[in-house]
């Protein structure tokens, strides 16, 4: 820029140049600020969790790993966790299998008031928290289940369920029909074609559903609360920890907490975005497969019309 | 005395539909592996029918196509033959037993998918073995006879390949190799050179030619490409708007177009539609014409192939000769096509000479034989 010779385009060349480049900065520092107002509590929260420090201020104080120890040398912590673990598996279960069994039957019944289907299963998964807790517990109360272990279940279920059913969907919707045609053609019955075919192709998708799942489960608090029994899962527990006070134990359940979520959430959606691009490999195979037609379609096609000269 | 014939009419009806398993039975003919009988198919919500009323007959041992346009009904006709799809109404009969409803799993047919249909997961030879685990063939037999199957497409060395990690023309090869380890009585191909590319096509054809000679099982060969149809068949159907056209050996169809949709489909052709002035003579728009026999209608469709008009001093000795001015010439290589008016028609002729150009005035003419009156359709 600096050798530039000044005439009028050049300068004007230069005028935009400068525009753009503080445009930039702008959008950069926005992106930033957001970024920022996202992730800092978090970084702030870990950076607390190894103070050496029972109040949280700065300057630091030192770096320490008691606050984890004391966490889990916390039985009631401990026990917590393991719950929390508990729920999260045995939802996720239920969750993986009622959510296959919907995107099969939705994919396959291609008609009309699918749609609606969707949507109703949908709504736990979209409907406030709150809603989902108190309506659920009306119906437990009526049934008279007393609320444990099983109602947080059936509560984390009834929104992984949709949350698993649409990532399934989406993958069926891309997926190839005539694989499971050449399946029966090959001489396996429905079953079979499930077991060798469909399942192997919606498999990692349904792991990447299951973590989300797992994940969500982990860390719900508004429908549990209303469904727990006496024992609490993890966020239902360090939520009752607040009530006391920001301990430096709750800084380290968060930060695992938040660590953990995080980590499964990049695992999943790697596995998502695998899955994608695999699927998206298959994709040039029609794409010059279109090329084919489209080539063959220019000898023959026209040729009605091209070859006869019509003479009418 | 109507109601009578009604009811005979009645009668050969169901003596018809009852005929392929009595033929069969009493062995009158050459087995018929697959046999089509008044099958019609309507997807719901659509008013036209896909396949209207195919009749069907493909004879043990042959290299059968069926060739049509896209929306032609060729693909439905190949899927209900496979047993994806059900007839609306009539009847499917695979080795003279009624299939119509037997599924597809349960059939004896074998399928080359448009795109392959390689199961992903599985390695080559994972996706070969397919259907002999199903048939609950035991283990050790399987390998082998995965290897030779392999071998008969030479694909061996990419056994343990996934299908992602092979070009068009190997999963081709691999998905032929697929459909034929079990040793069915039929295979279907739906379009499977579609998505190759021009070279590998005609090499794919000479195997598949040579693979159905060495196992020597029926072929259904679904294709839109005429070339590859007239170059692989014993026997083909050309299909249009769900209807047989007509279905007769290549030759014959190249030769004898039996409809104006065939005689355009198969190759180029000069379609004149004519009126008949008396005995053999005729009249297109302004131009007479002597034909080789008297037609049956006073309006009619005359097709004439370009390869069989005659230019120069050839034609002097036949009936049908005319001057006419040059208004195209198009440069094909080892030939031209010339674009010749006479009067108000148009025809397409080809030359060798090279020198005629726009303007040009020139001589050509055919004999009637050649020159074949065709069924008008709408297409």
């Amino acid at each position: 820029m600096g050798t530039s010779e000044r005439t009028p385009n050049n300068r004007m060349k230069a005028n935009s140049k400068v525009v753009k480049i503080v445009l930039g900065v702008v959008v950069g520092v926005a992106v930033l600020c957001v970024y920022v107002f996202l992730y800092a509590p978090m970084m702030v929260t870990a950076l607390f969790s190894v103070n050496d420090s029972t109040i949280q201020t700065l300057p630091f104080q030192g770096f320490t790993t008691k606050w984890y120890s004391a966490l889990f040398n916390d039985e009631a912590m401990k026990s917590a966790i393991y719950f929390s673990l508990k729920v999260a598996a045995v939802a996720v279960t239920v969750s993986a299998v009622a959510g296959l069994g919907f995107a099969l039957l939705v994919h396959r019944l291609q008609m009309r008031g699918t749609g609606a289907l969707q949507g109703l299963i949908a709504a736990p998964l979209v409907a406030p928290g709150l809603v989902l807790g108190i309506s659920l517990l009306v119906v437990f109360r009526q049934a008279n289940v007393s609320p444990g272990f099983w109602t947080i279940v059936a509560g984390h279920a009834a929104f992984i369920t949709p949350l698993i059913m649409f990532i399934l969907i989406q993958r069926l919707k891309t997926a190839d029909p005539s694989l499971e045609q050449a399946s029966m053609d090959c001489g396996a019955g429905y079953i079979r074609t499930f077991w060798h075919v469909t399942l192997p192709g919606l498999r990692v998708a349904l792991i990447a559903g299951c973590l989300l799942g797992f994940t969500l489960s982990m860390d719900e608090i508004a429908v549990t609360f209303f469904l727990a029994g006496t024992e609490p899962t993890l966020p239902v527990y360090v939520w009752g920890l607040l009530r006391f006070g920001f301990t430096p134990e709750v800084n380290a359940a968060f930060t695992l907490i938040a660590g953990g979520s995080l980590l499964l959430l990049t695992f999943a959606g790697l596995l998502l975005y695998i899955s994608g691009r695999r699927q998206r490999a298959g994709i040039p195979n029609s794409i010059d497969q279109a090329e084919g037609l489209g080539a063959i379609g220019v000898s023959t096609a026209p040729s009605t019309t091209e070859g006869g000269t019509r003479t009418v | 005395m109507a109601e009578e014939r009604e009811e005979t009419e009645l009668n050969t009806a169901t003596t018809e539909r009852q005929e392929p398993s009595a033929r069969a039975a009493t062995g009158e003919s050459a087995a018929a592996v697959v046999e089509l009988v008044g099958v019609t198919k309507t997807y719901p919500g659509e008013e036209e029918s896909a396949v209207a009323d195919v009749d069907l007959r493909i004879r043990e041992g042959e290299f059968f196509s069926i060739l049509g346009s896209s929306g032609s009904g060729k693909t439905t006709t190949l899927r209900m033959i496979a047993g994806f799809e059900q007839p609306t109404i009539g009847r499917v009969f695979l080795d003279g037993n009624d299939a119509t409803d037997v599924p597809p799993y349960r059939r004896d047919v074998s399928t080359v998918f448009q795109n392959y249909a390689l199961f992903p997961h599985m390695k080559v030879q994972a996706n070969v073995a397919y259907p002999l685990k199903m048939s609950g063939v035991p283990r050790r037999e399987i390998g082998p006879r995965v290897k030779e199957a392999l071998e008969r497409v030479s694909m061996a060395e990419y056994a343990k390949r996934l299908p992602h990690q092979l070009s068009g023309g190997q999963r081709q090869r691999v998905a032929l190799a697929r459909a034929l380890i079990r040793g069915p009585r039929l295979l279907l191909l739906d379009e499977p050179l579609g998505a190759l590319d021009l070279k590998l096509r005609e090499e794919m054809l000479f195997v598949l030619k040579r693979l159905q000679r060495e196992v020597g099982i029926t072929f259904i060969y679904v294709t839109h490409d005429q070339g590859e149809a007239l170059a692989m068949s014993d026997l083909m159907a050309v299909m249009n708007k769900g209807r047989i056209e007509q279905l007769a050996t290549p030759a014959e169809i190249y030769a004898k177009p039996a409809t104006s949709f065939v005689a355009g489909f198969i190759g180029k052709t000069n379609l004149l539609s004519c009126r008949h002035v008396e005995g053999n003579r005729a009249e297109a728009g302004s131009v007479p014409l002597i034909l080789a026999e008297d037609p049956k209608q006073s309006q009619f469709t005359l097709s004439v192939r370009p390869e069989s008009i005659l230019i120069g001093t050839d034609c002097h000795s036949l009936p049908n000769r005319f001057v006419a001015e040059v208004s195209e010439v198009l440069f094909l290589g080892h030939e031209r096509e010339v674009l010749a008016k006479i009067g108000d028609q148009r025809l397409m002729v080809r030359s060798q000479d090279l020198t005629v150009g726009p303007g040009d005035t020139i001589e050509f003419g055919w004999d009637p034989k050649e020159a074949v009156i065709v069924e008008a359709t709408g297409g």
